[in-house]
């Protein structure tokens, strides 16, 4: 490979300086004159018959424009793989606190909010379940959709247990014969670990702005991640033709998952349709908690058959994914969500069961790993608790057992491109494994504690990027990523410069707007860069195409011999035989061919439709990033207060396209995962959340997170073939590992081990009295 | 059944806006409109309860615009702090640094810079939270409290100056103007030590101030005022807990009975922060180390 100029060099952030500066424009800048001001009613009651709504009080205040409920509800669906969830509440039945009742559009939020109060809805309390096993139960107390068997299903994607009510989702891998497995194991340990209910916590909160145009058109400005998509479903909602649809999606101030589902966007739409003004909804902090969707939490039970040298023979977990009162993401996560637990251990018998159920639960959906942090929680403790029974080295356990190159994985999938050993290696070496930490004095025990992990890019997917070059020579990209901070102008700058042999300052990139810029199935799954990456290089290679065929002539040689870079076309082999790109337009702009210079390209990841029995597929994803953490912690063994002291986290990412960005990318995992571990849990009661602000649900300051020396993100080269210039996805991989590291440094400092997350102090001190029998 | 709100939609209540120039005007706003009133300092607090609908005054009666309640005096009998001194302005006060430093970290414990900036010891004190930051080391020093009515000035000690949570002594019209807290004896020290379940920016789980008075030679305690916040309806007095180590010579044994002493006089409550059960052992646990902290520094 020639040497790279611009990709893999840790250039500025292309959107710094208008960040820092505050003149990025986020969806909340955005005013319009005539614009309406939405607040949305939902439910007080985790599940309720609706007897009746009155809502004449609240349509005469002063300054209320439109109030809408159901009855003013197109009858379709806002999630079409299952169709049981709508806009405002169906059937007038509510399955959750924070189910929206009505909307109102105002003047201002204070009359829209004061109109809300006046809203009367007569509500029948109906028995509610919360509890994920008993809704899992075939005989369950409470059915959250009776209907469930009318509901539209996509075909083939929707598997649910005919014996369960509530399970609306299941998933299946079967490798071996666990049975036999066990039998021949030397050891067999079996645990149960939970994972705890948290929320996103993103600056910006949902927010919609929505309007009808002229011609009948709907354009909604939003902070989402998955543009197309939404454009998608609110054609098939609204009733509109695919091309009256436009999203617009300016900066967004972070989305880790949650901004993939329809939340403000479809009542924004509904009320400006009625109100024909245009209609501003945002989510408040507190409503981000009850309605914007929290990460589903998993009941995991795990038992492993092991040899007396630690290889394992025989793993099979069963998974509970408590769902809130709708499927949403979860239909997706039960299946995808279980990568997590296949593509970093080699295991001769394997059988995993995951299942996804319906409880009266608030809202959840994707969140960043999307079911890795989850399948590593209790995958991780258990190698280590496996490694303490056999008297191995938790770091020798892994080695023993990691995939290596060409293993066939138990999906089925050949694996390659895993450089984990190596990321092991690394975290291994930078936290001094095998050296006991320094104690310090009084009540703070300090100890190591090793995971690692992995998380896929899904496969059978599409980007689209288009290329113009202008007649200054500038070379602008289109795509349609949503740039929620992980830095993605930047990242696809670097490319196009290298592609077009130029400085990153001769590159523009332009995104969020459906209208405009060409398709991409969504910021989800860490697969942008991979997608547009290589959609670019393509469209980068069929706008230099053009240019070729535009300037062969005038060189005197044939295309394939012209080459480009300092915006120039030249001879490969004769550099004084060249003419300037802006050249090749006519004075007024036009190319002298005629028309735009337009150059296209897309990318589908390659799938294999998988086994719906087994699992079993040769491609079931992508490729896998995979992940090494290490963390050194001191647990107060009087107050049980853990602080992590150091951090590392290596990954095999291949190419870094700019090294400085993935190292962001890795340190706020560091973050984002302390919270996770120690802090962080959405805490109900009959089915409302009780903490729904930042004052009882903590999420970490810059003094519970390692810094400077004591954080450090390294990079393994274990390059994808597939991958643009053998990048592999970063963005959530680094938040998979954290949570186990620190469970297993807290047992290593102080010898209780947390299956529950999080791991909180009066969990701690509980576990410490129990094992030195004090209660 | 009917209902036609949800607690976290709650908008703003609606209230009128008054100001009062001078404590006599607040006095004769709050005679006037009795329960319906409520005063404004920084609003930190007031403002939240609001939106939760915890409090709904009618009026709000701004008394930031009185001149002369924002100070921080010093004199041979001790120091007076007008209710309007903000957080921010005794925790960076060099006399209160100097003489009192357990006031001034009490007051850096609260919430964020910003919250400090707005926030004042007024209102830290009158709403009257279990959690009040500025009450256990306050109690402990055995301040007053110097307080304003229609029918003059009064002045009680702090320690009887909290009823129950939100509740206080002051009658219909009175305001609180003044902490009065007076001169340590020599060889006095406190320690404020506060349990969040995070670093920084965090609610008192358990709050423990010990302040302790050593004899010339360091050898024996022989005043000990331990003051719990955030274990019962107001700041509570541990008052057994003294007794074991007041007057006596300085002794592990001793300092680990008047911890867990102090955790049987804690009444606390179970909520998201914290079960009872855990903050009666984290009262031990404080207790124990502030008194070791007391010492150390007082010696």
């Amino acid at each position: 490979m020639k040497e790279l100029k611009v990709v893999g060099k840790a250039i500025p952030r292309l959107d710094a300086a208008e960040k820092v500066t505050g003149r990025a424009k986020f969806g909340s800048d955005f005013k319009m004159s005539g614009m309406l001001y939405a607040k949305v009613l939902a439910s007080p009651y985790p599940h309720a018959k609706i007897l009746s709504i009155d809502t004449s009080k609240a349509e005469s205040l002063t300054g209320v424009r439109a109030v809408v409920t159901s009855k003013d509800m197109p009858p379709v669906a806002i999630t079409p793989l299952l169709g049981d969830h709508y806009m405002l509440c169906q059937d007038n039945v509510v399955r959750c606190v924070g189910d929206p009742v009505a909307a109102v559009a105002a003047d201002s939020i204070e009359i829209a909010e004061e109109a809300l109060e006046l809203i009367e809805v007569n509500y029948k309390e109906l028995p509610a379940v919360f509890d994920g096993e008993e809704a899992f139960r075939t005989d369950p107390p409470v059915i959250v959709h009776p209907d469930f068997p009318k509901y539209q299903k996509a075909p083939h994607l929707i598997r649910p247990d005919p014996e369960r009510p509530n399970v609306f989702q299941t998933y299946k891998i079967r490798s071996g014969d666990v049975e036999k497995g066990f039998q021949e194991a030397d050891l067999v340990v079996e645990n149960r670990f939970t994972t705890a209910r948290i929320q996103h916590c993103p600056m910006e909160t949902h927010l919609a702005i929505a309007w009808f145009e002229p011609d009948g058109g709907l354009t909604i400005r939003s902070s989402c991640q998955q543009a197309h998509e939404m454009k998608h479903v609110l054609t098939r909602v609204f009733n509109l033709p695919p091309s009256k649809v436009r999203i617009l999606s300016p900066y967004i101030g972070g989305g880790f998952g949650g901004k993939g589902s329809i939340r403000a966007e479809a009542i924004a739409a509904l009320l400006a349709q009625k109100s024909r003004r245009p209609v501003r909804l945002v989510f408040t902090r507190e409503e981000m908690f009850v309605s914007g969707g929290n990460r589903v939490p998993y009941i995991l039970n795990i038992k492993d058959g092991v040899k007396r040298d630690g290889t394992l023979i025989a793993r099979e977990i069963m998974a509970i994914l408590v769902t809130g009162a709708y499927s949403e993401a979860a239909v997706i996560l039960v299946r995808r969500g279980a990568s997590g637990a296949v593509g970093t251990y080699r295991v001769p018998n394997f059988k995993l069961d995951s299942y996804g159920v319906y409880t009266n639960l608030p809202v959840t959906g994707a969140f960043r790993g999307f079911g890795c942090p989850e399948f590593e929680w209790p995958i991780e403790q258990q190698m280590d608790i496996i490694a303490e029974k056999l008297g191995i080295d938790p770091v020798e356990i892994r080695m023993k057992n990691i995939l290596h190159e060409g293993d066939r994985d138990v999906s089925g999938m050949i694996t390659s491109n895993i450089g984990v050993e190596e990321c092991l290696d690394k975290v291994a070496e930078w936290i001094a494994w095998g050296q006991k930490p320094a104690q310090e004095s009084g009540p703070w025990r300090r100890g190591k504690g090793i995971a690692i992990g992995n998380k896929s890019v899904m496969a059978g997917t599409i980007s689209v990027v288009i290329v113009k070059v202008w007649e200054d020579g500038m070379i602008e990209v289109r795509h349609s990523v949503a740039q929620l901070g992980q830095g993605i102008k930047t990242t696809l700058a670097q490319i196009a410069a290298e592609q077009f042999g130029v400085p990153v300052e001769r590159i523009r990139v332009v995104s969020g707007d459906t209208a405009f810029c060409p398709f991409d199935f969504g910021t989800i799954a860490s697969r942008s860069l991979v997608h547009n990456g290589n959609a670019l290089i393509a469209a980068c290679e069929d706008a230099k195409q053009q240019l070729f065929e535009m300037a062969a002539p005038k060189l005197g040689a044939a295309t394939e011999d012209l080459v480009t870079s300092e915006g120039m076309i030249h001879v490969k082999g004769a550099p004084e035989r060249s003419i300037k790109i802006t050249d090749l337009f006519t004075p007024w702009g036009i190319p002298l061919q005629g028309g735009e210079l337009l150059g296209r390209g897309s990318y589908t990841g390659p799938i294999i439709s998988e086994d719906p029995q087994t699992g079993q597929s040769e491609r079931s994803v992508f490729d896998y990033s995979h992940i090494a953490n290490a963390v050194e912690v001191a647990v107060n063994i009087e107050t049980g207060e853990v602080k992590v002291l150091r951090d590392v986290l290596a990954c095999d990412l291949g190419t870094a396209i700019n090294p400085k960005i993935v190292e962001g990318q890795m340190e706020g995992a560091i973050g984002m995962g302390i919270g996770s571990a120690i802090h962080e849990e959405v805490i109900l009661d009959k089915g409302a959340i009780v903490n729904t602000g930042f004052m009882d649900y903590h999420i970490p300051t810059t003094l519970d997170v390692p810094m400077l020396g004591n954080a450090k993100a390294m990079i393994v080269d274990a390059t994808d073939p597939e991958g643009p210039f053998g990048a592999k996805g970063v963005g959530e991989v680094a938040l998979v590992p954290l949570a186990p590291a620190i469970a297993n440094a807290v047992y290593n400092a102080v010898g209780v081990r947390i299956k529950e997350l999080p791991v909180r102090p009066e969990k701690i001190l509980n576990a410490l009295k129990a094992k030195s029998g004090i209660s | 059944m009917n209902t036609t709100s949800l607690c976290y939609q709650w908008r703003h209540p609606k209230f009128d806006y008054l100001e009062a120039k001078t404590t006599e005007a607040a006095c004769s706003l709050l005679s006037q409109y009795k329960d319906r009133a409520k005063l404004i300092a920084g609003g930190t607090d007031l403002l939240v309860s609001m939106r939760r609908r915890k409090v709904t005054p009618l009026y709000v009666i701004n008394i930031n615009v009185i001149p002369d309640l924002n100070y921080i005096n010093y004199d041979g009998d001790g120091l007076r702090i007008g209710a309007l001194a903000t957080l921010n302005s005794i925790e960076s006060s060099p006399i209160v640094r100097d003489r009192f430093p357990i006031i001034a970290d009490s007051a850096h414990k609260i919430g964020t810079p910003q919250v400090r900036n707005l926030g004042t010891i007024g209102g830290n004190i009158c709403n009257a939270a279990p959690s009040a930051d500025m009450a256990p080391s306050l109690v402990g020093l055995g301040s007053k409290a110097k307080l304003k009515g229609p029918k003059g000035e009064r002045v009680v000690a702090l320690e009887e100056f909290f009823t129950g949570p939100g509740e206080t002594v002051l009658q219909t019209g009175e305001m609180l103007i003044e902490i009065q807290v007076p001169n340590t004896l020599p060889h006095t020290q406190g320690v404020y030590l506060k349990l969040p379940a995070r670093t920084a920016i965090d609610l008192a789980v358990v709050g423990v101030a010990v302040i302790l008075t050593l004899d010339s030679e360091g050898a024996n305690i022989v005043a000990a005022k331990i003051t719990l916040g955030a274990v019962a309806p107001t700041p509570l007095r541990a008052h057994q807990a003294e007794s074991i180590i007041r007057g006596k010579a300085i002794e592990d044994r001793l300092i680990a009975k008047a911890a867990e002493v102090a955790a049987d006089e804690a009444k606390p409550i179970s909520d998201v922060r914290g079960s009872a059960s855990y903050r009666k052992e984290m009262v031990k646990v404080l207790t124990n180390q502030a008194i070791r902290q007391a010492v150390a520094s007082a010696r």
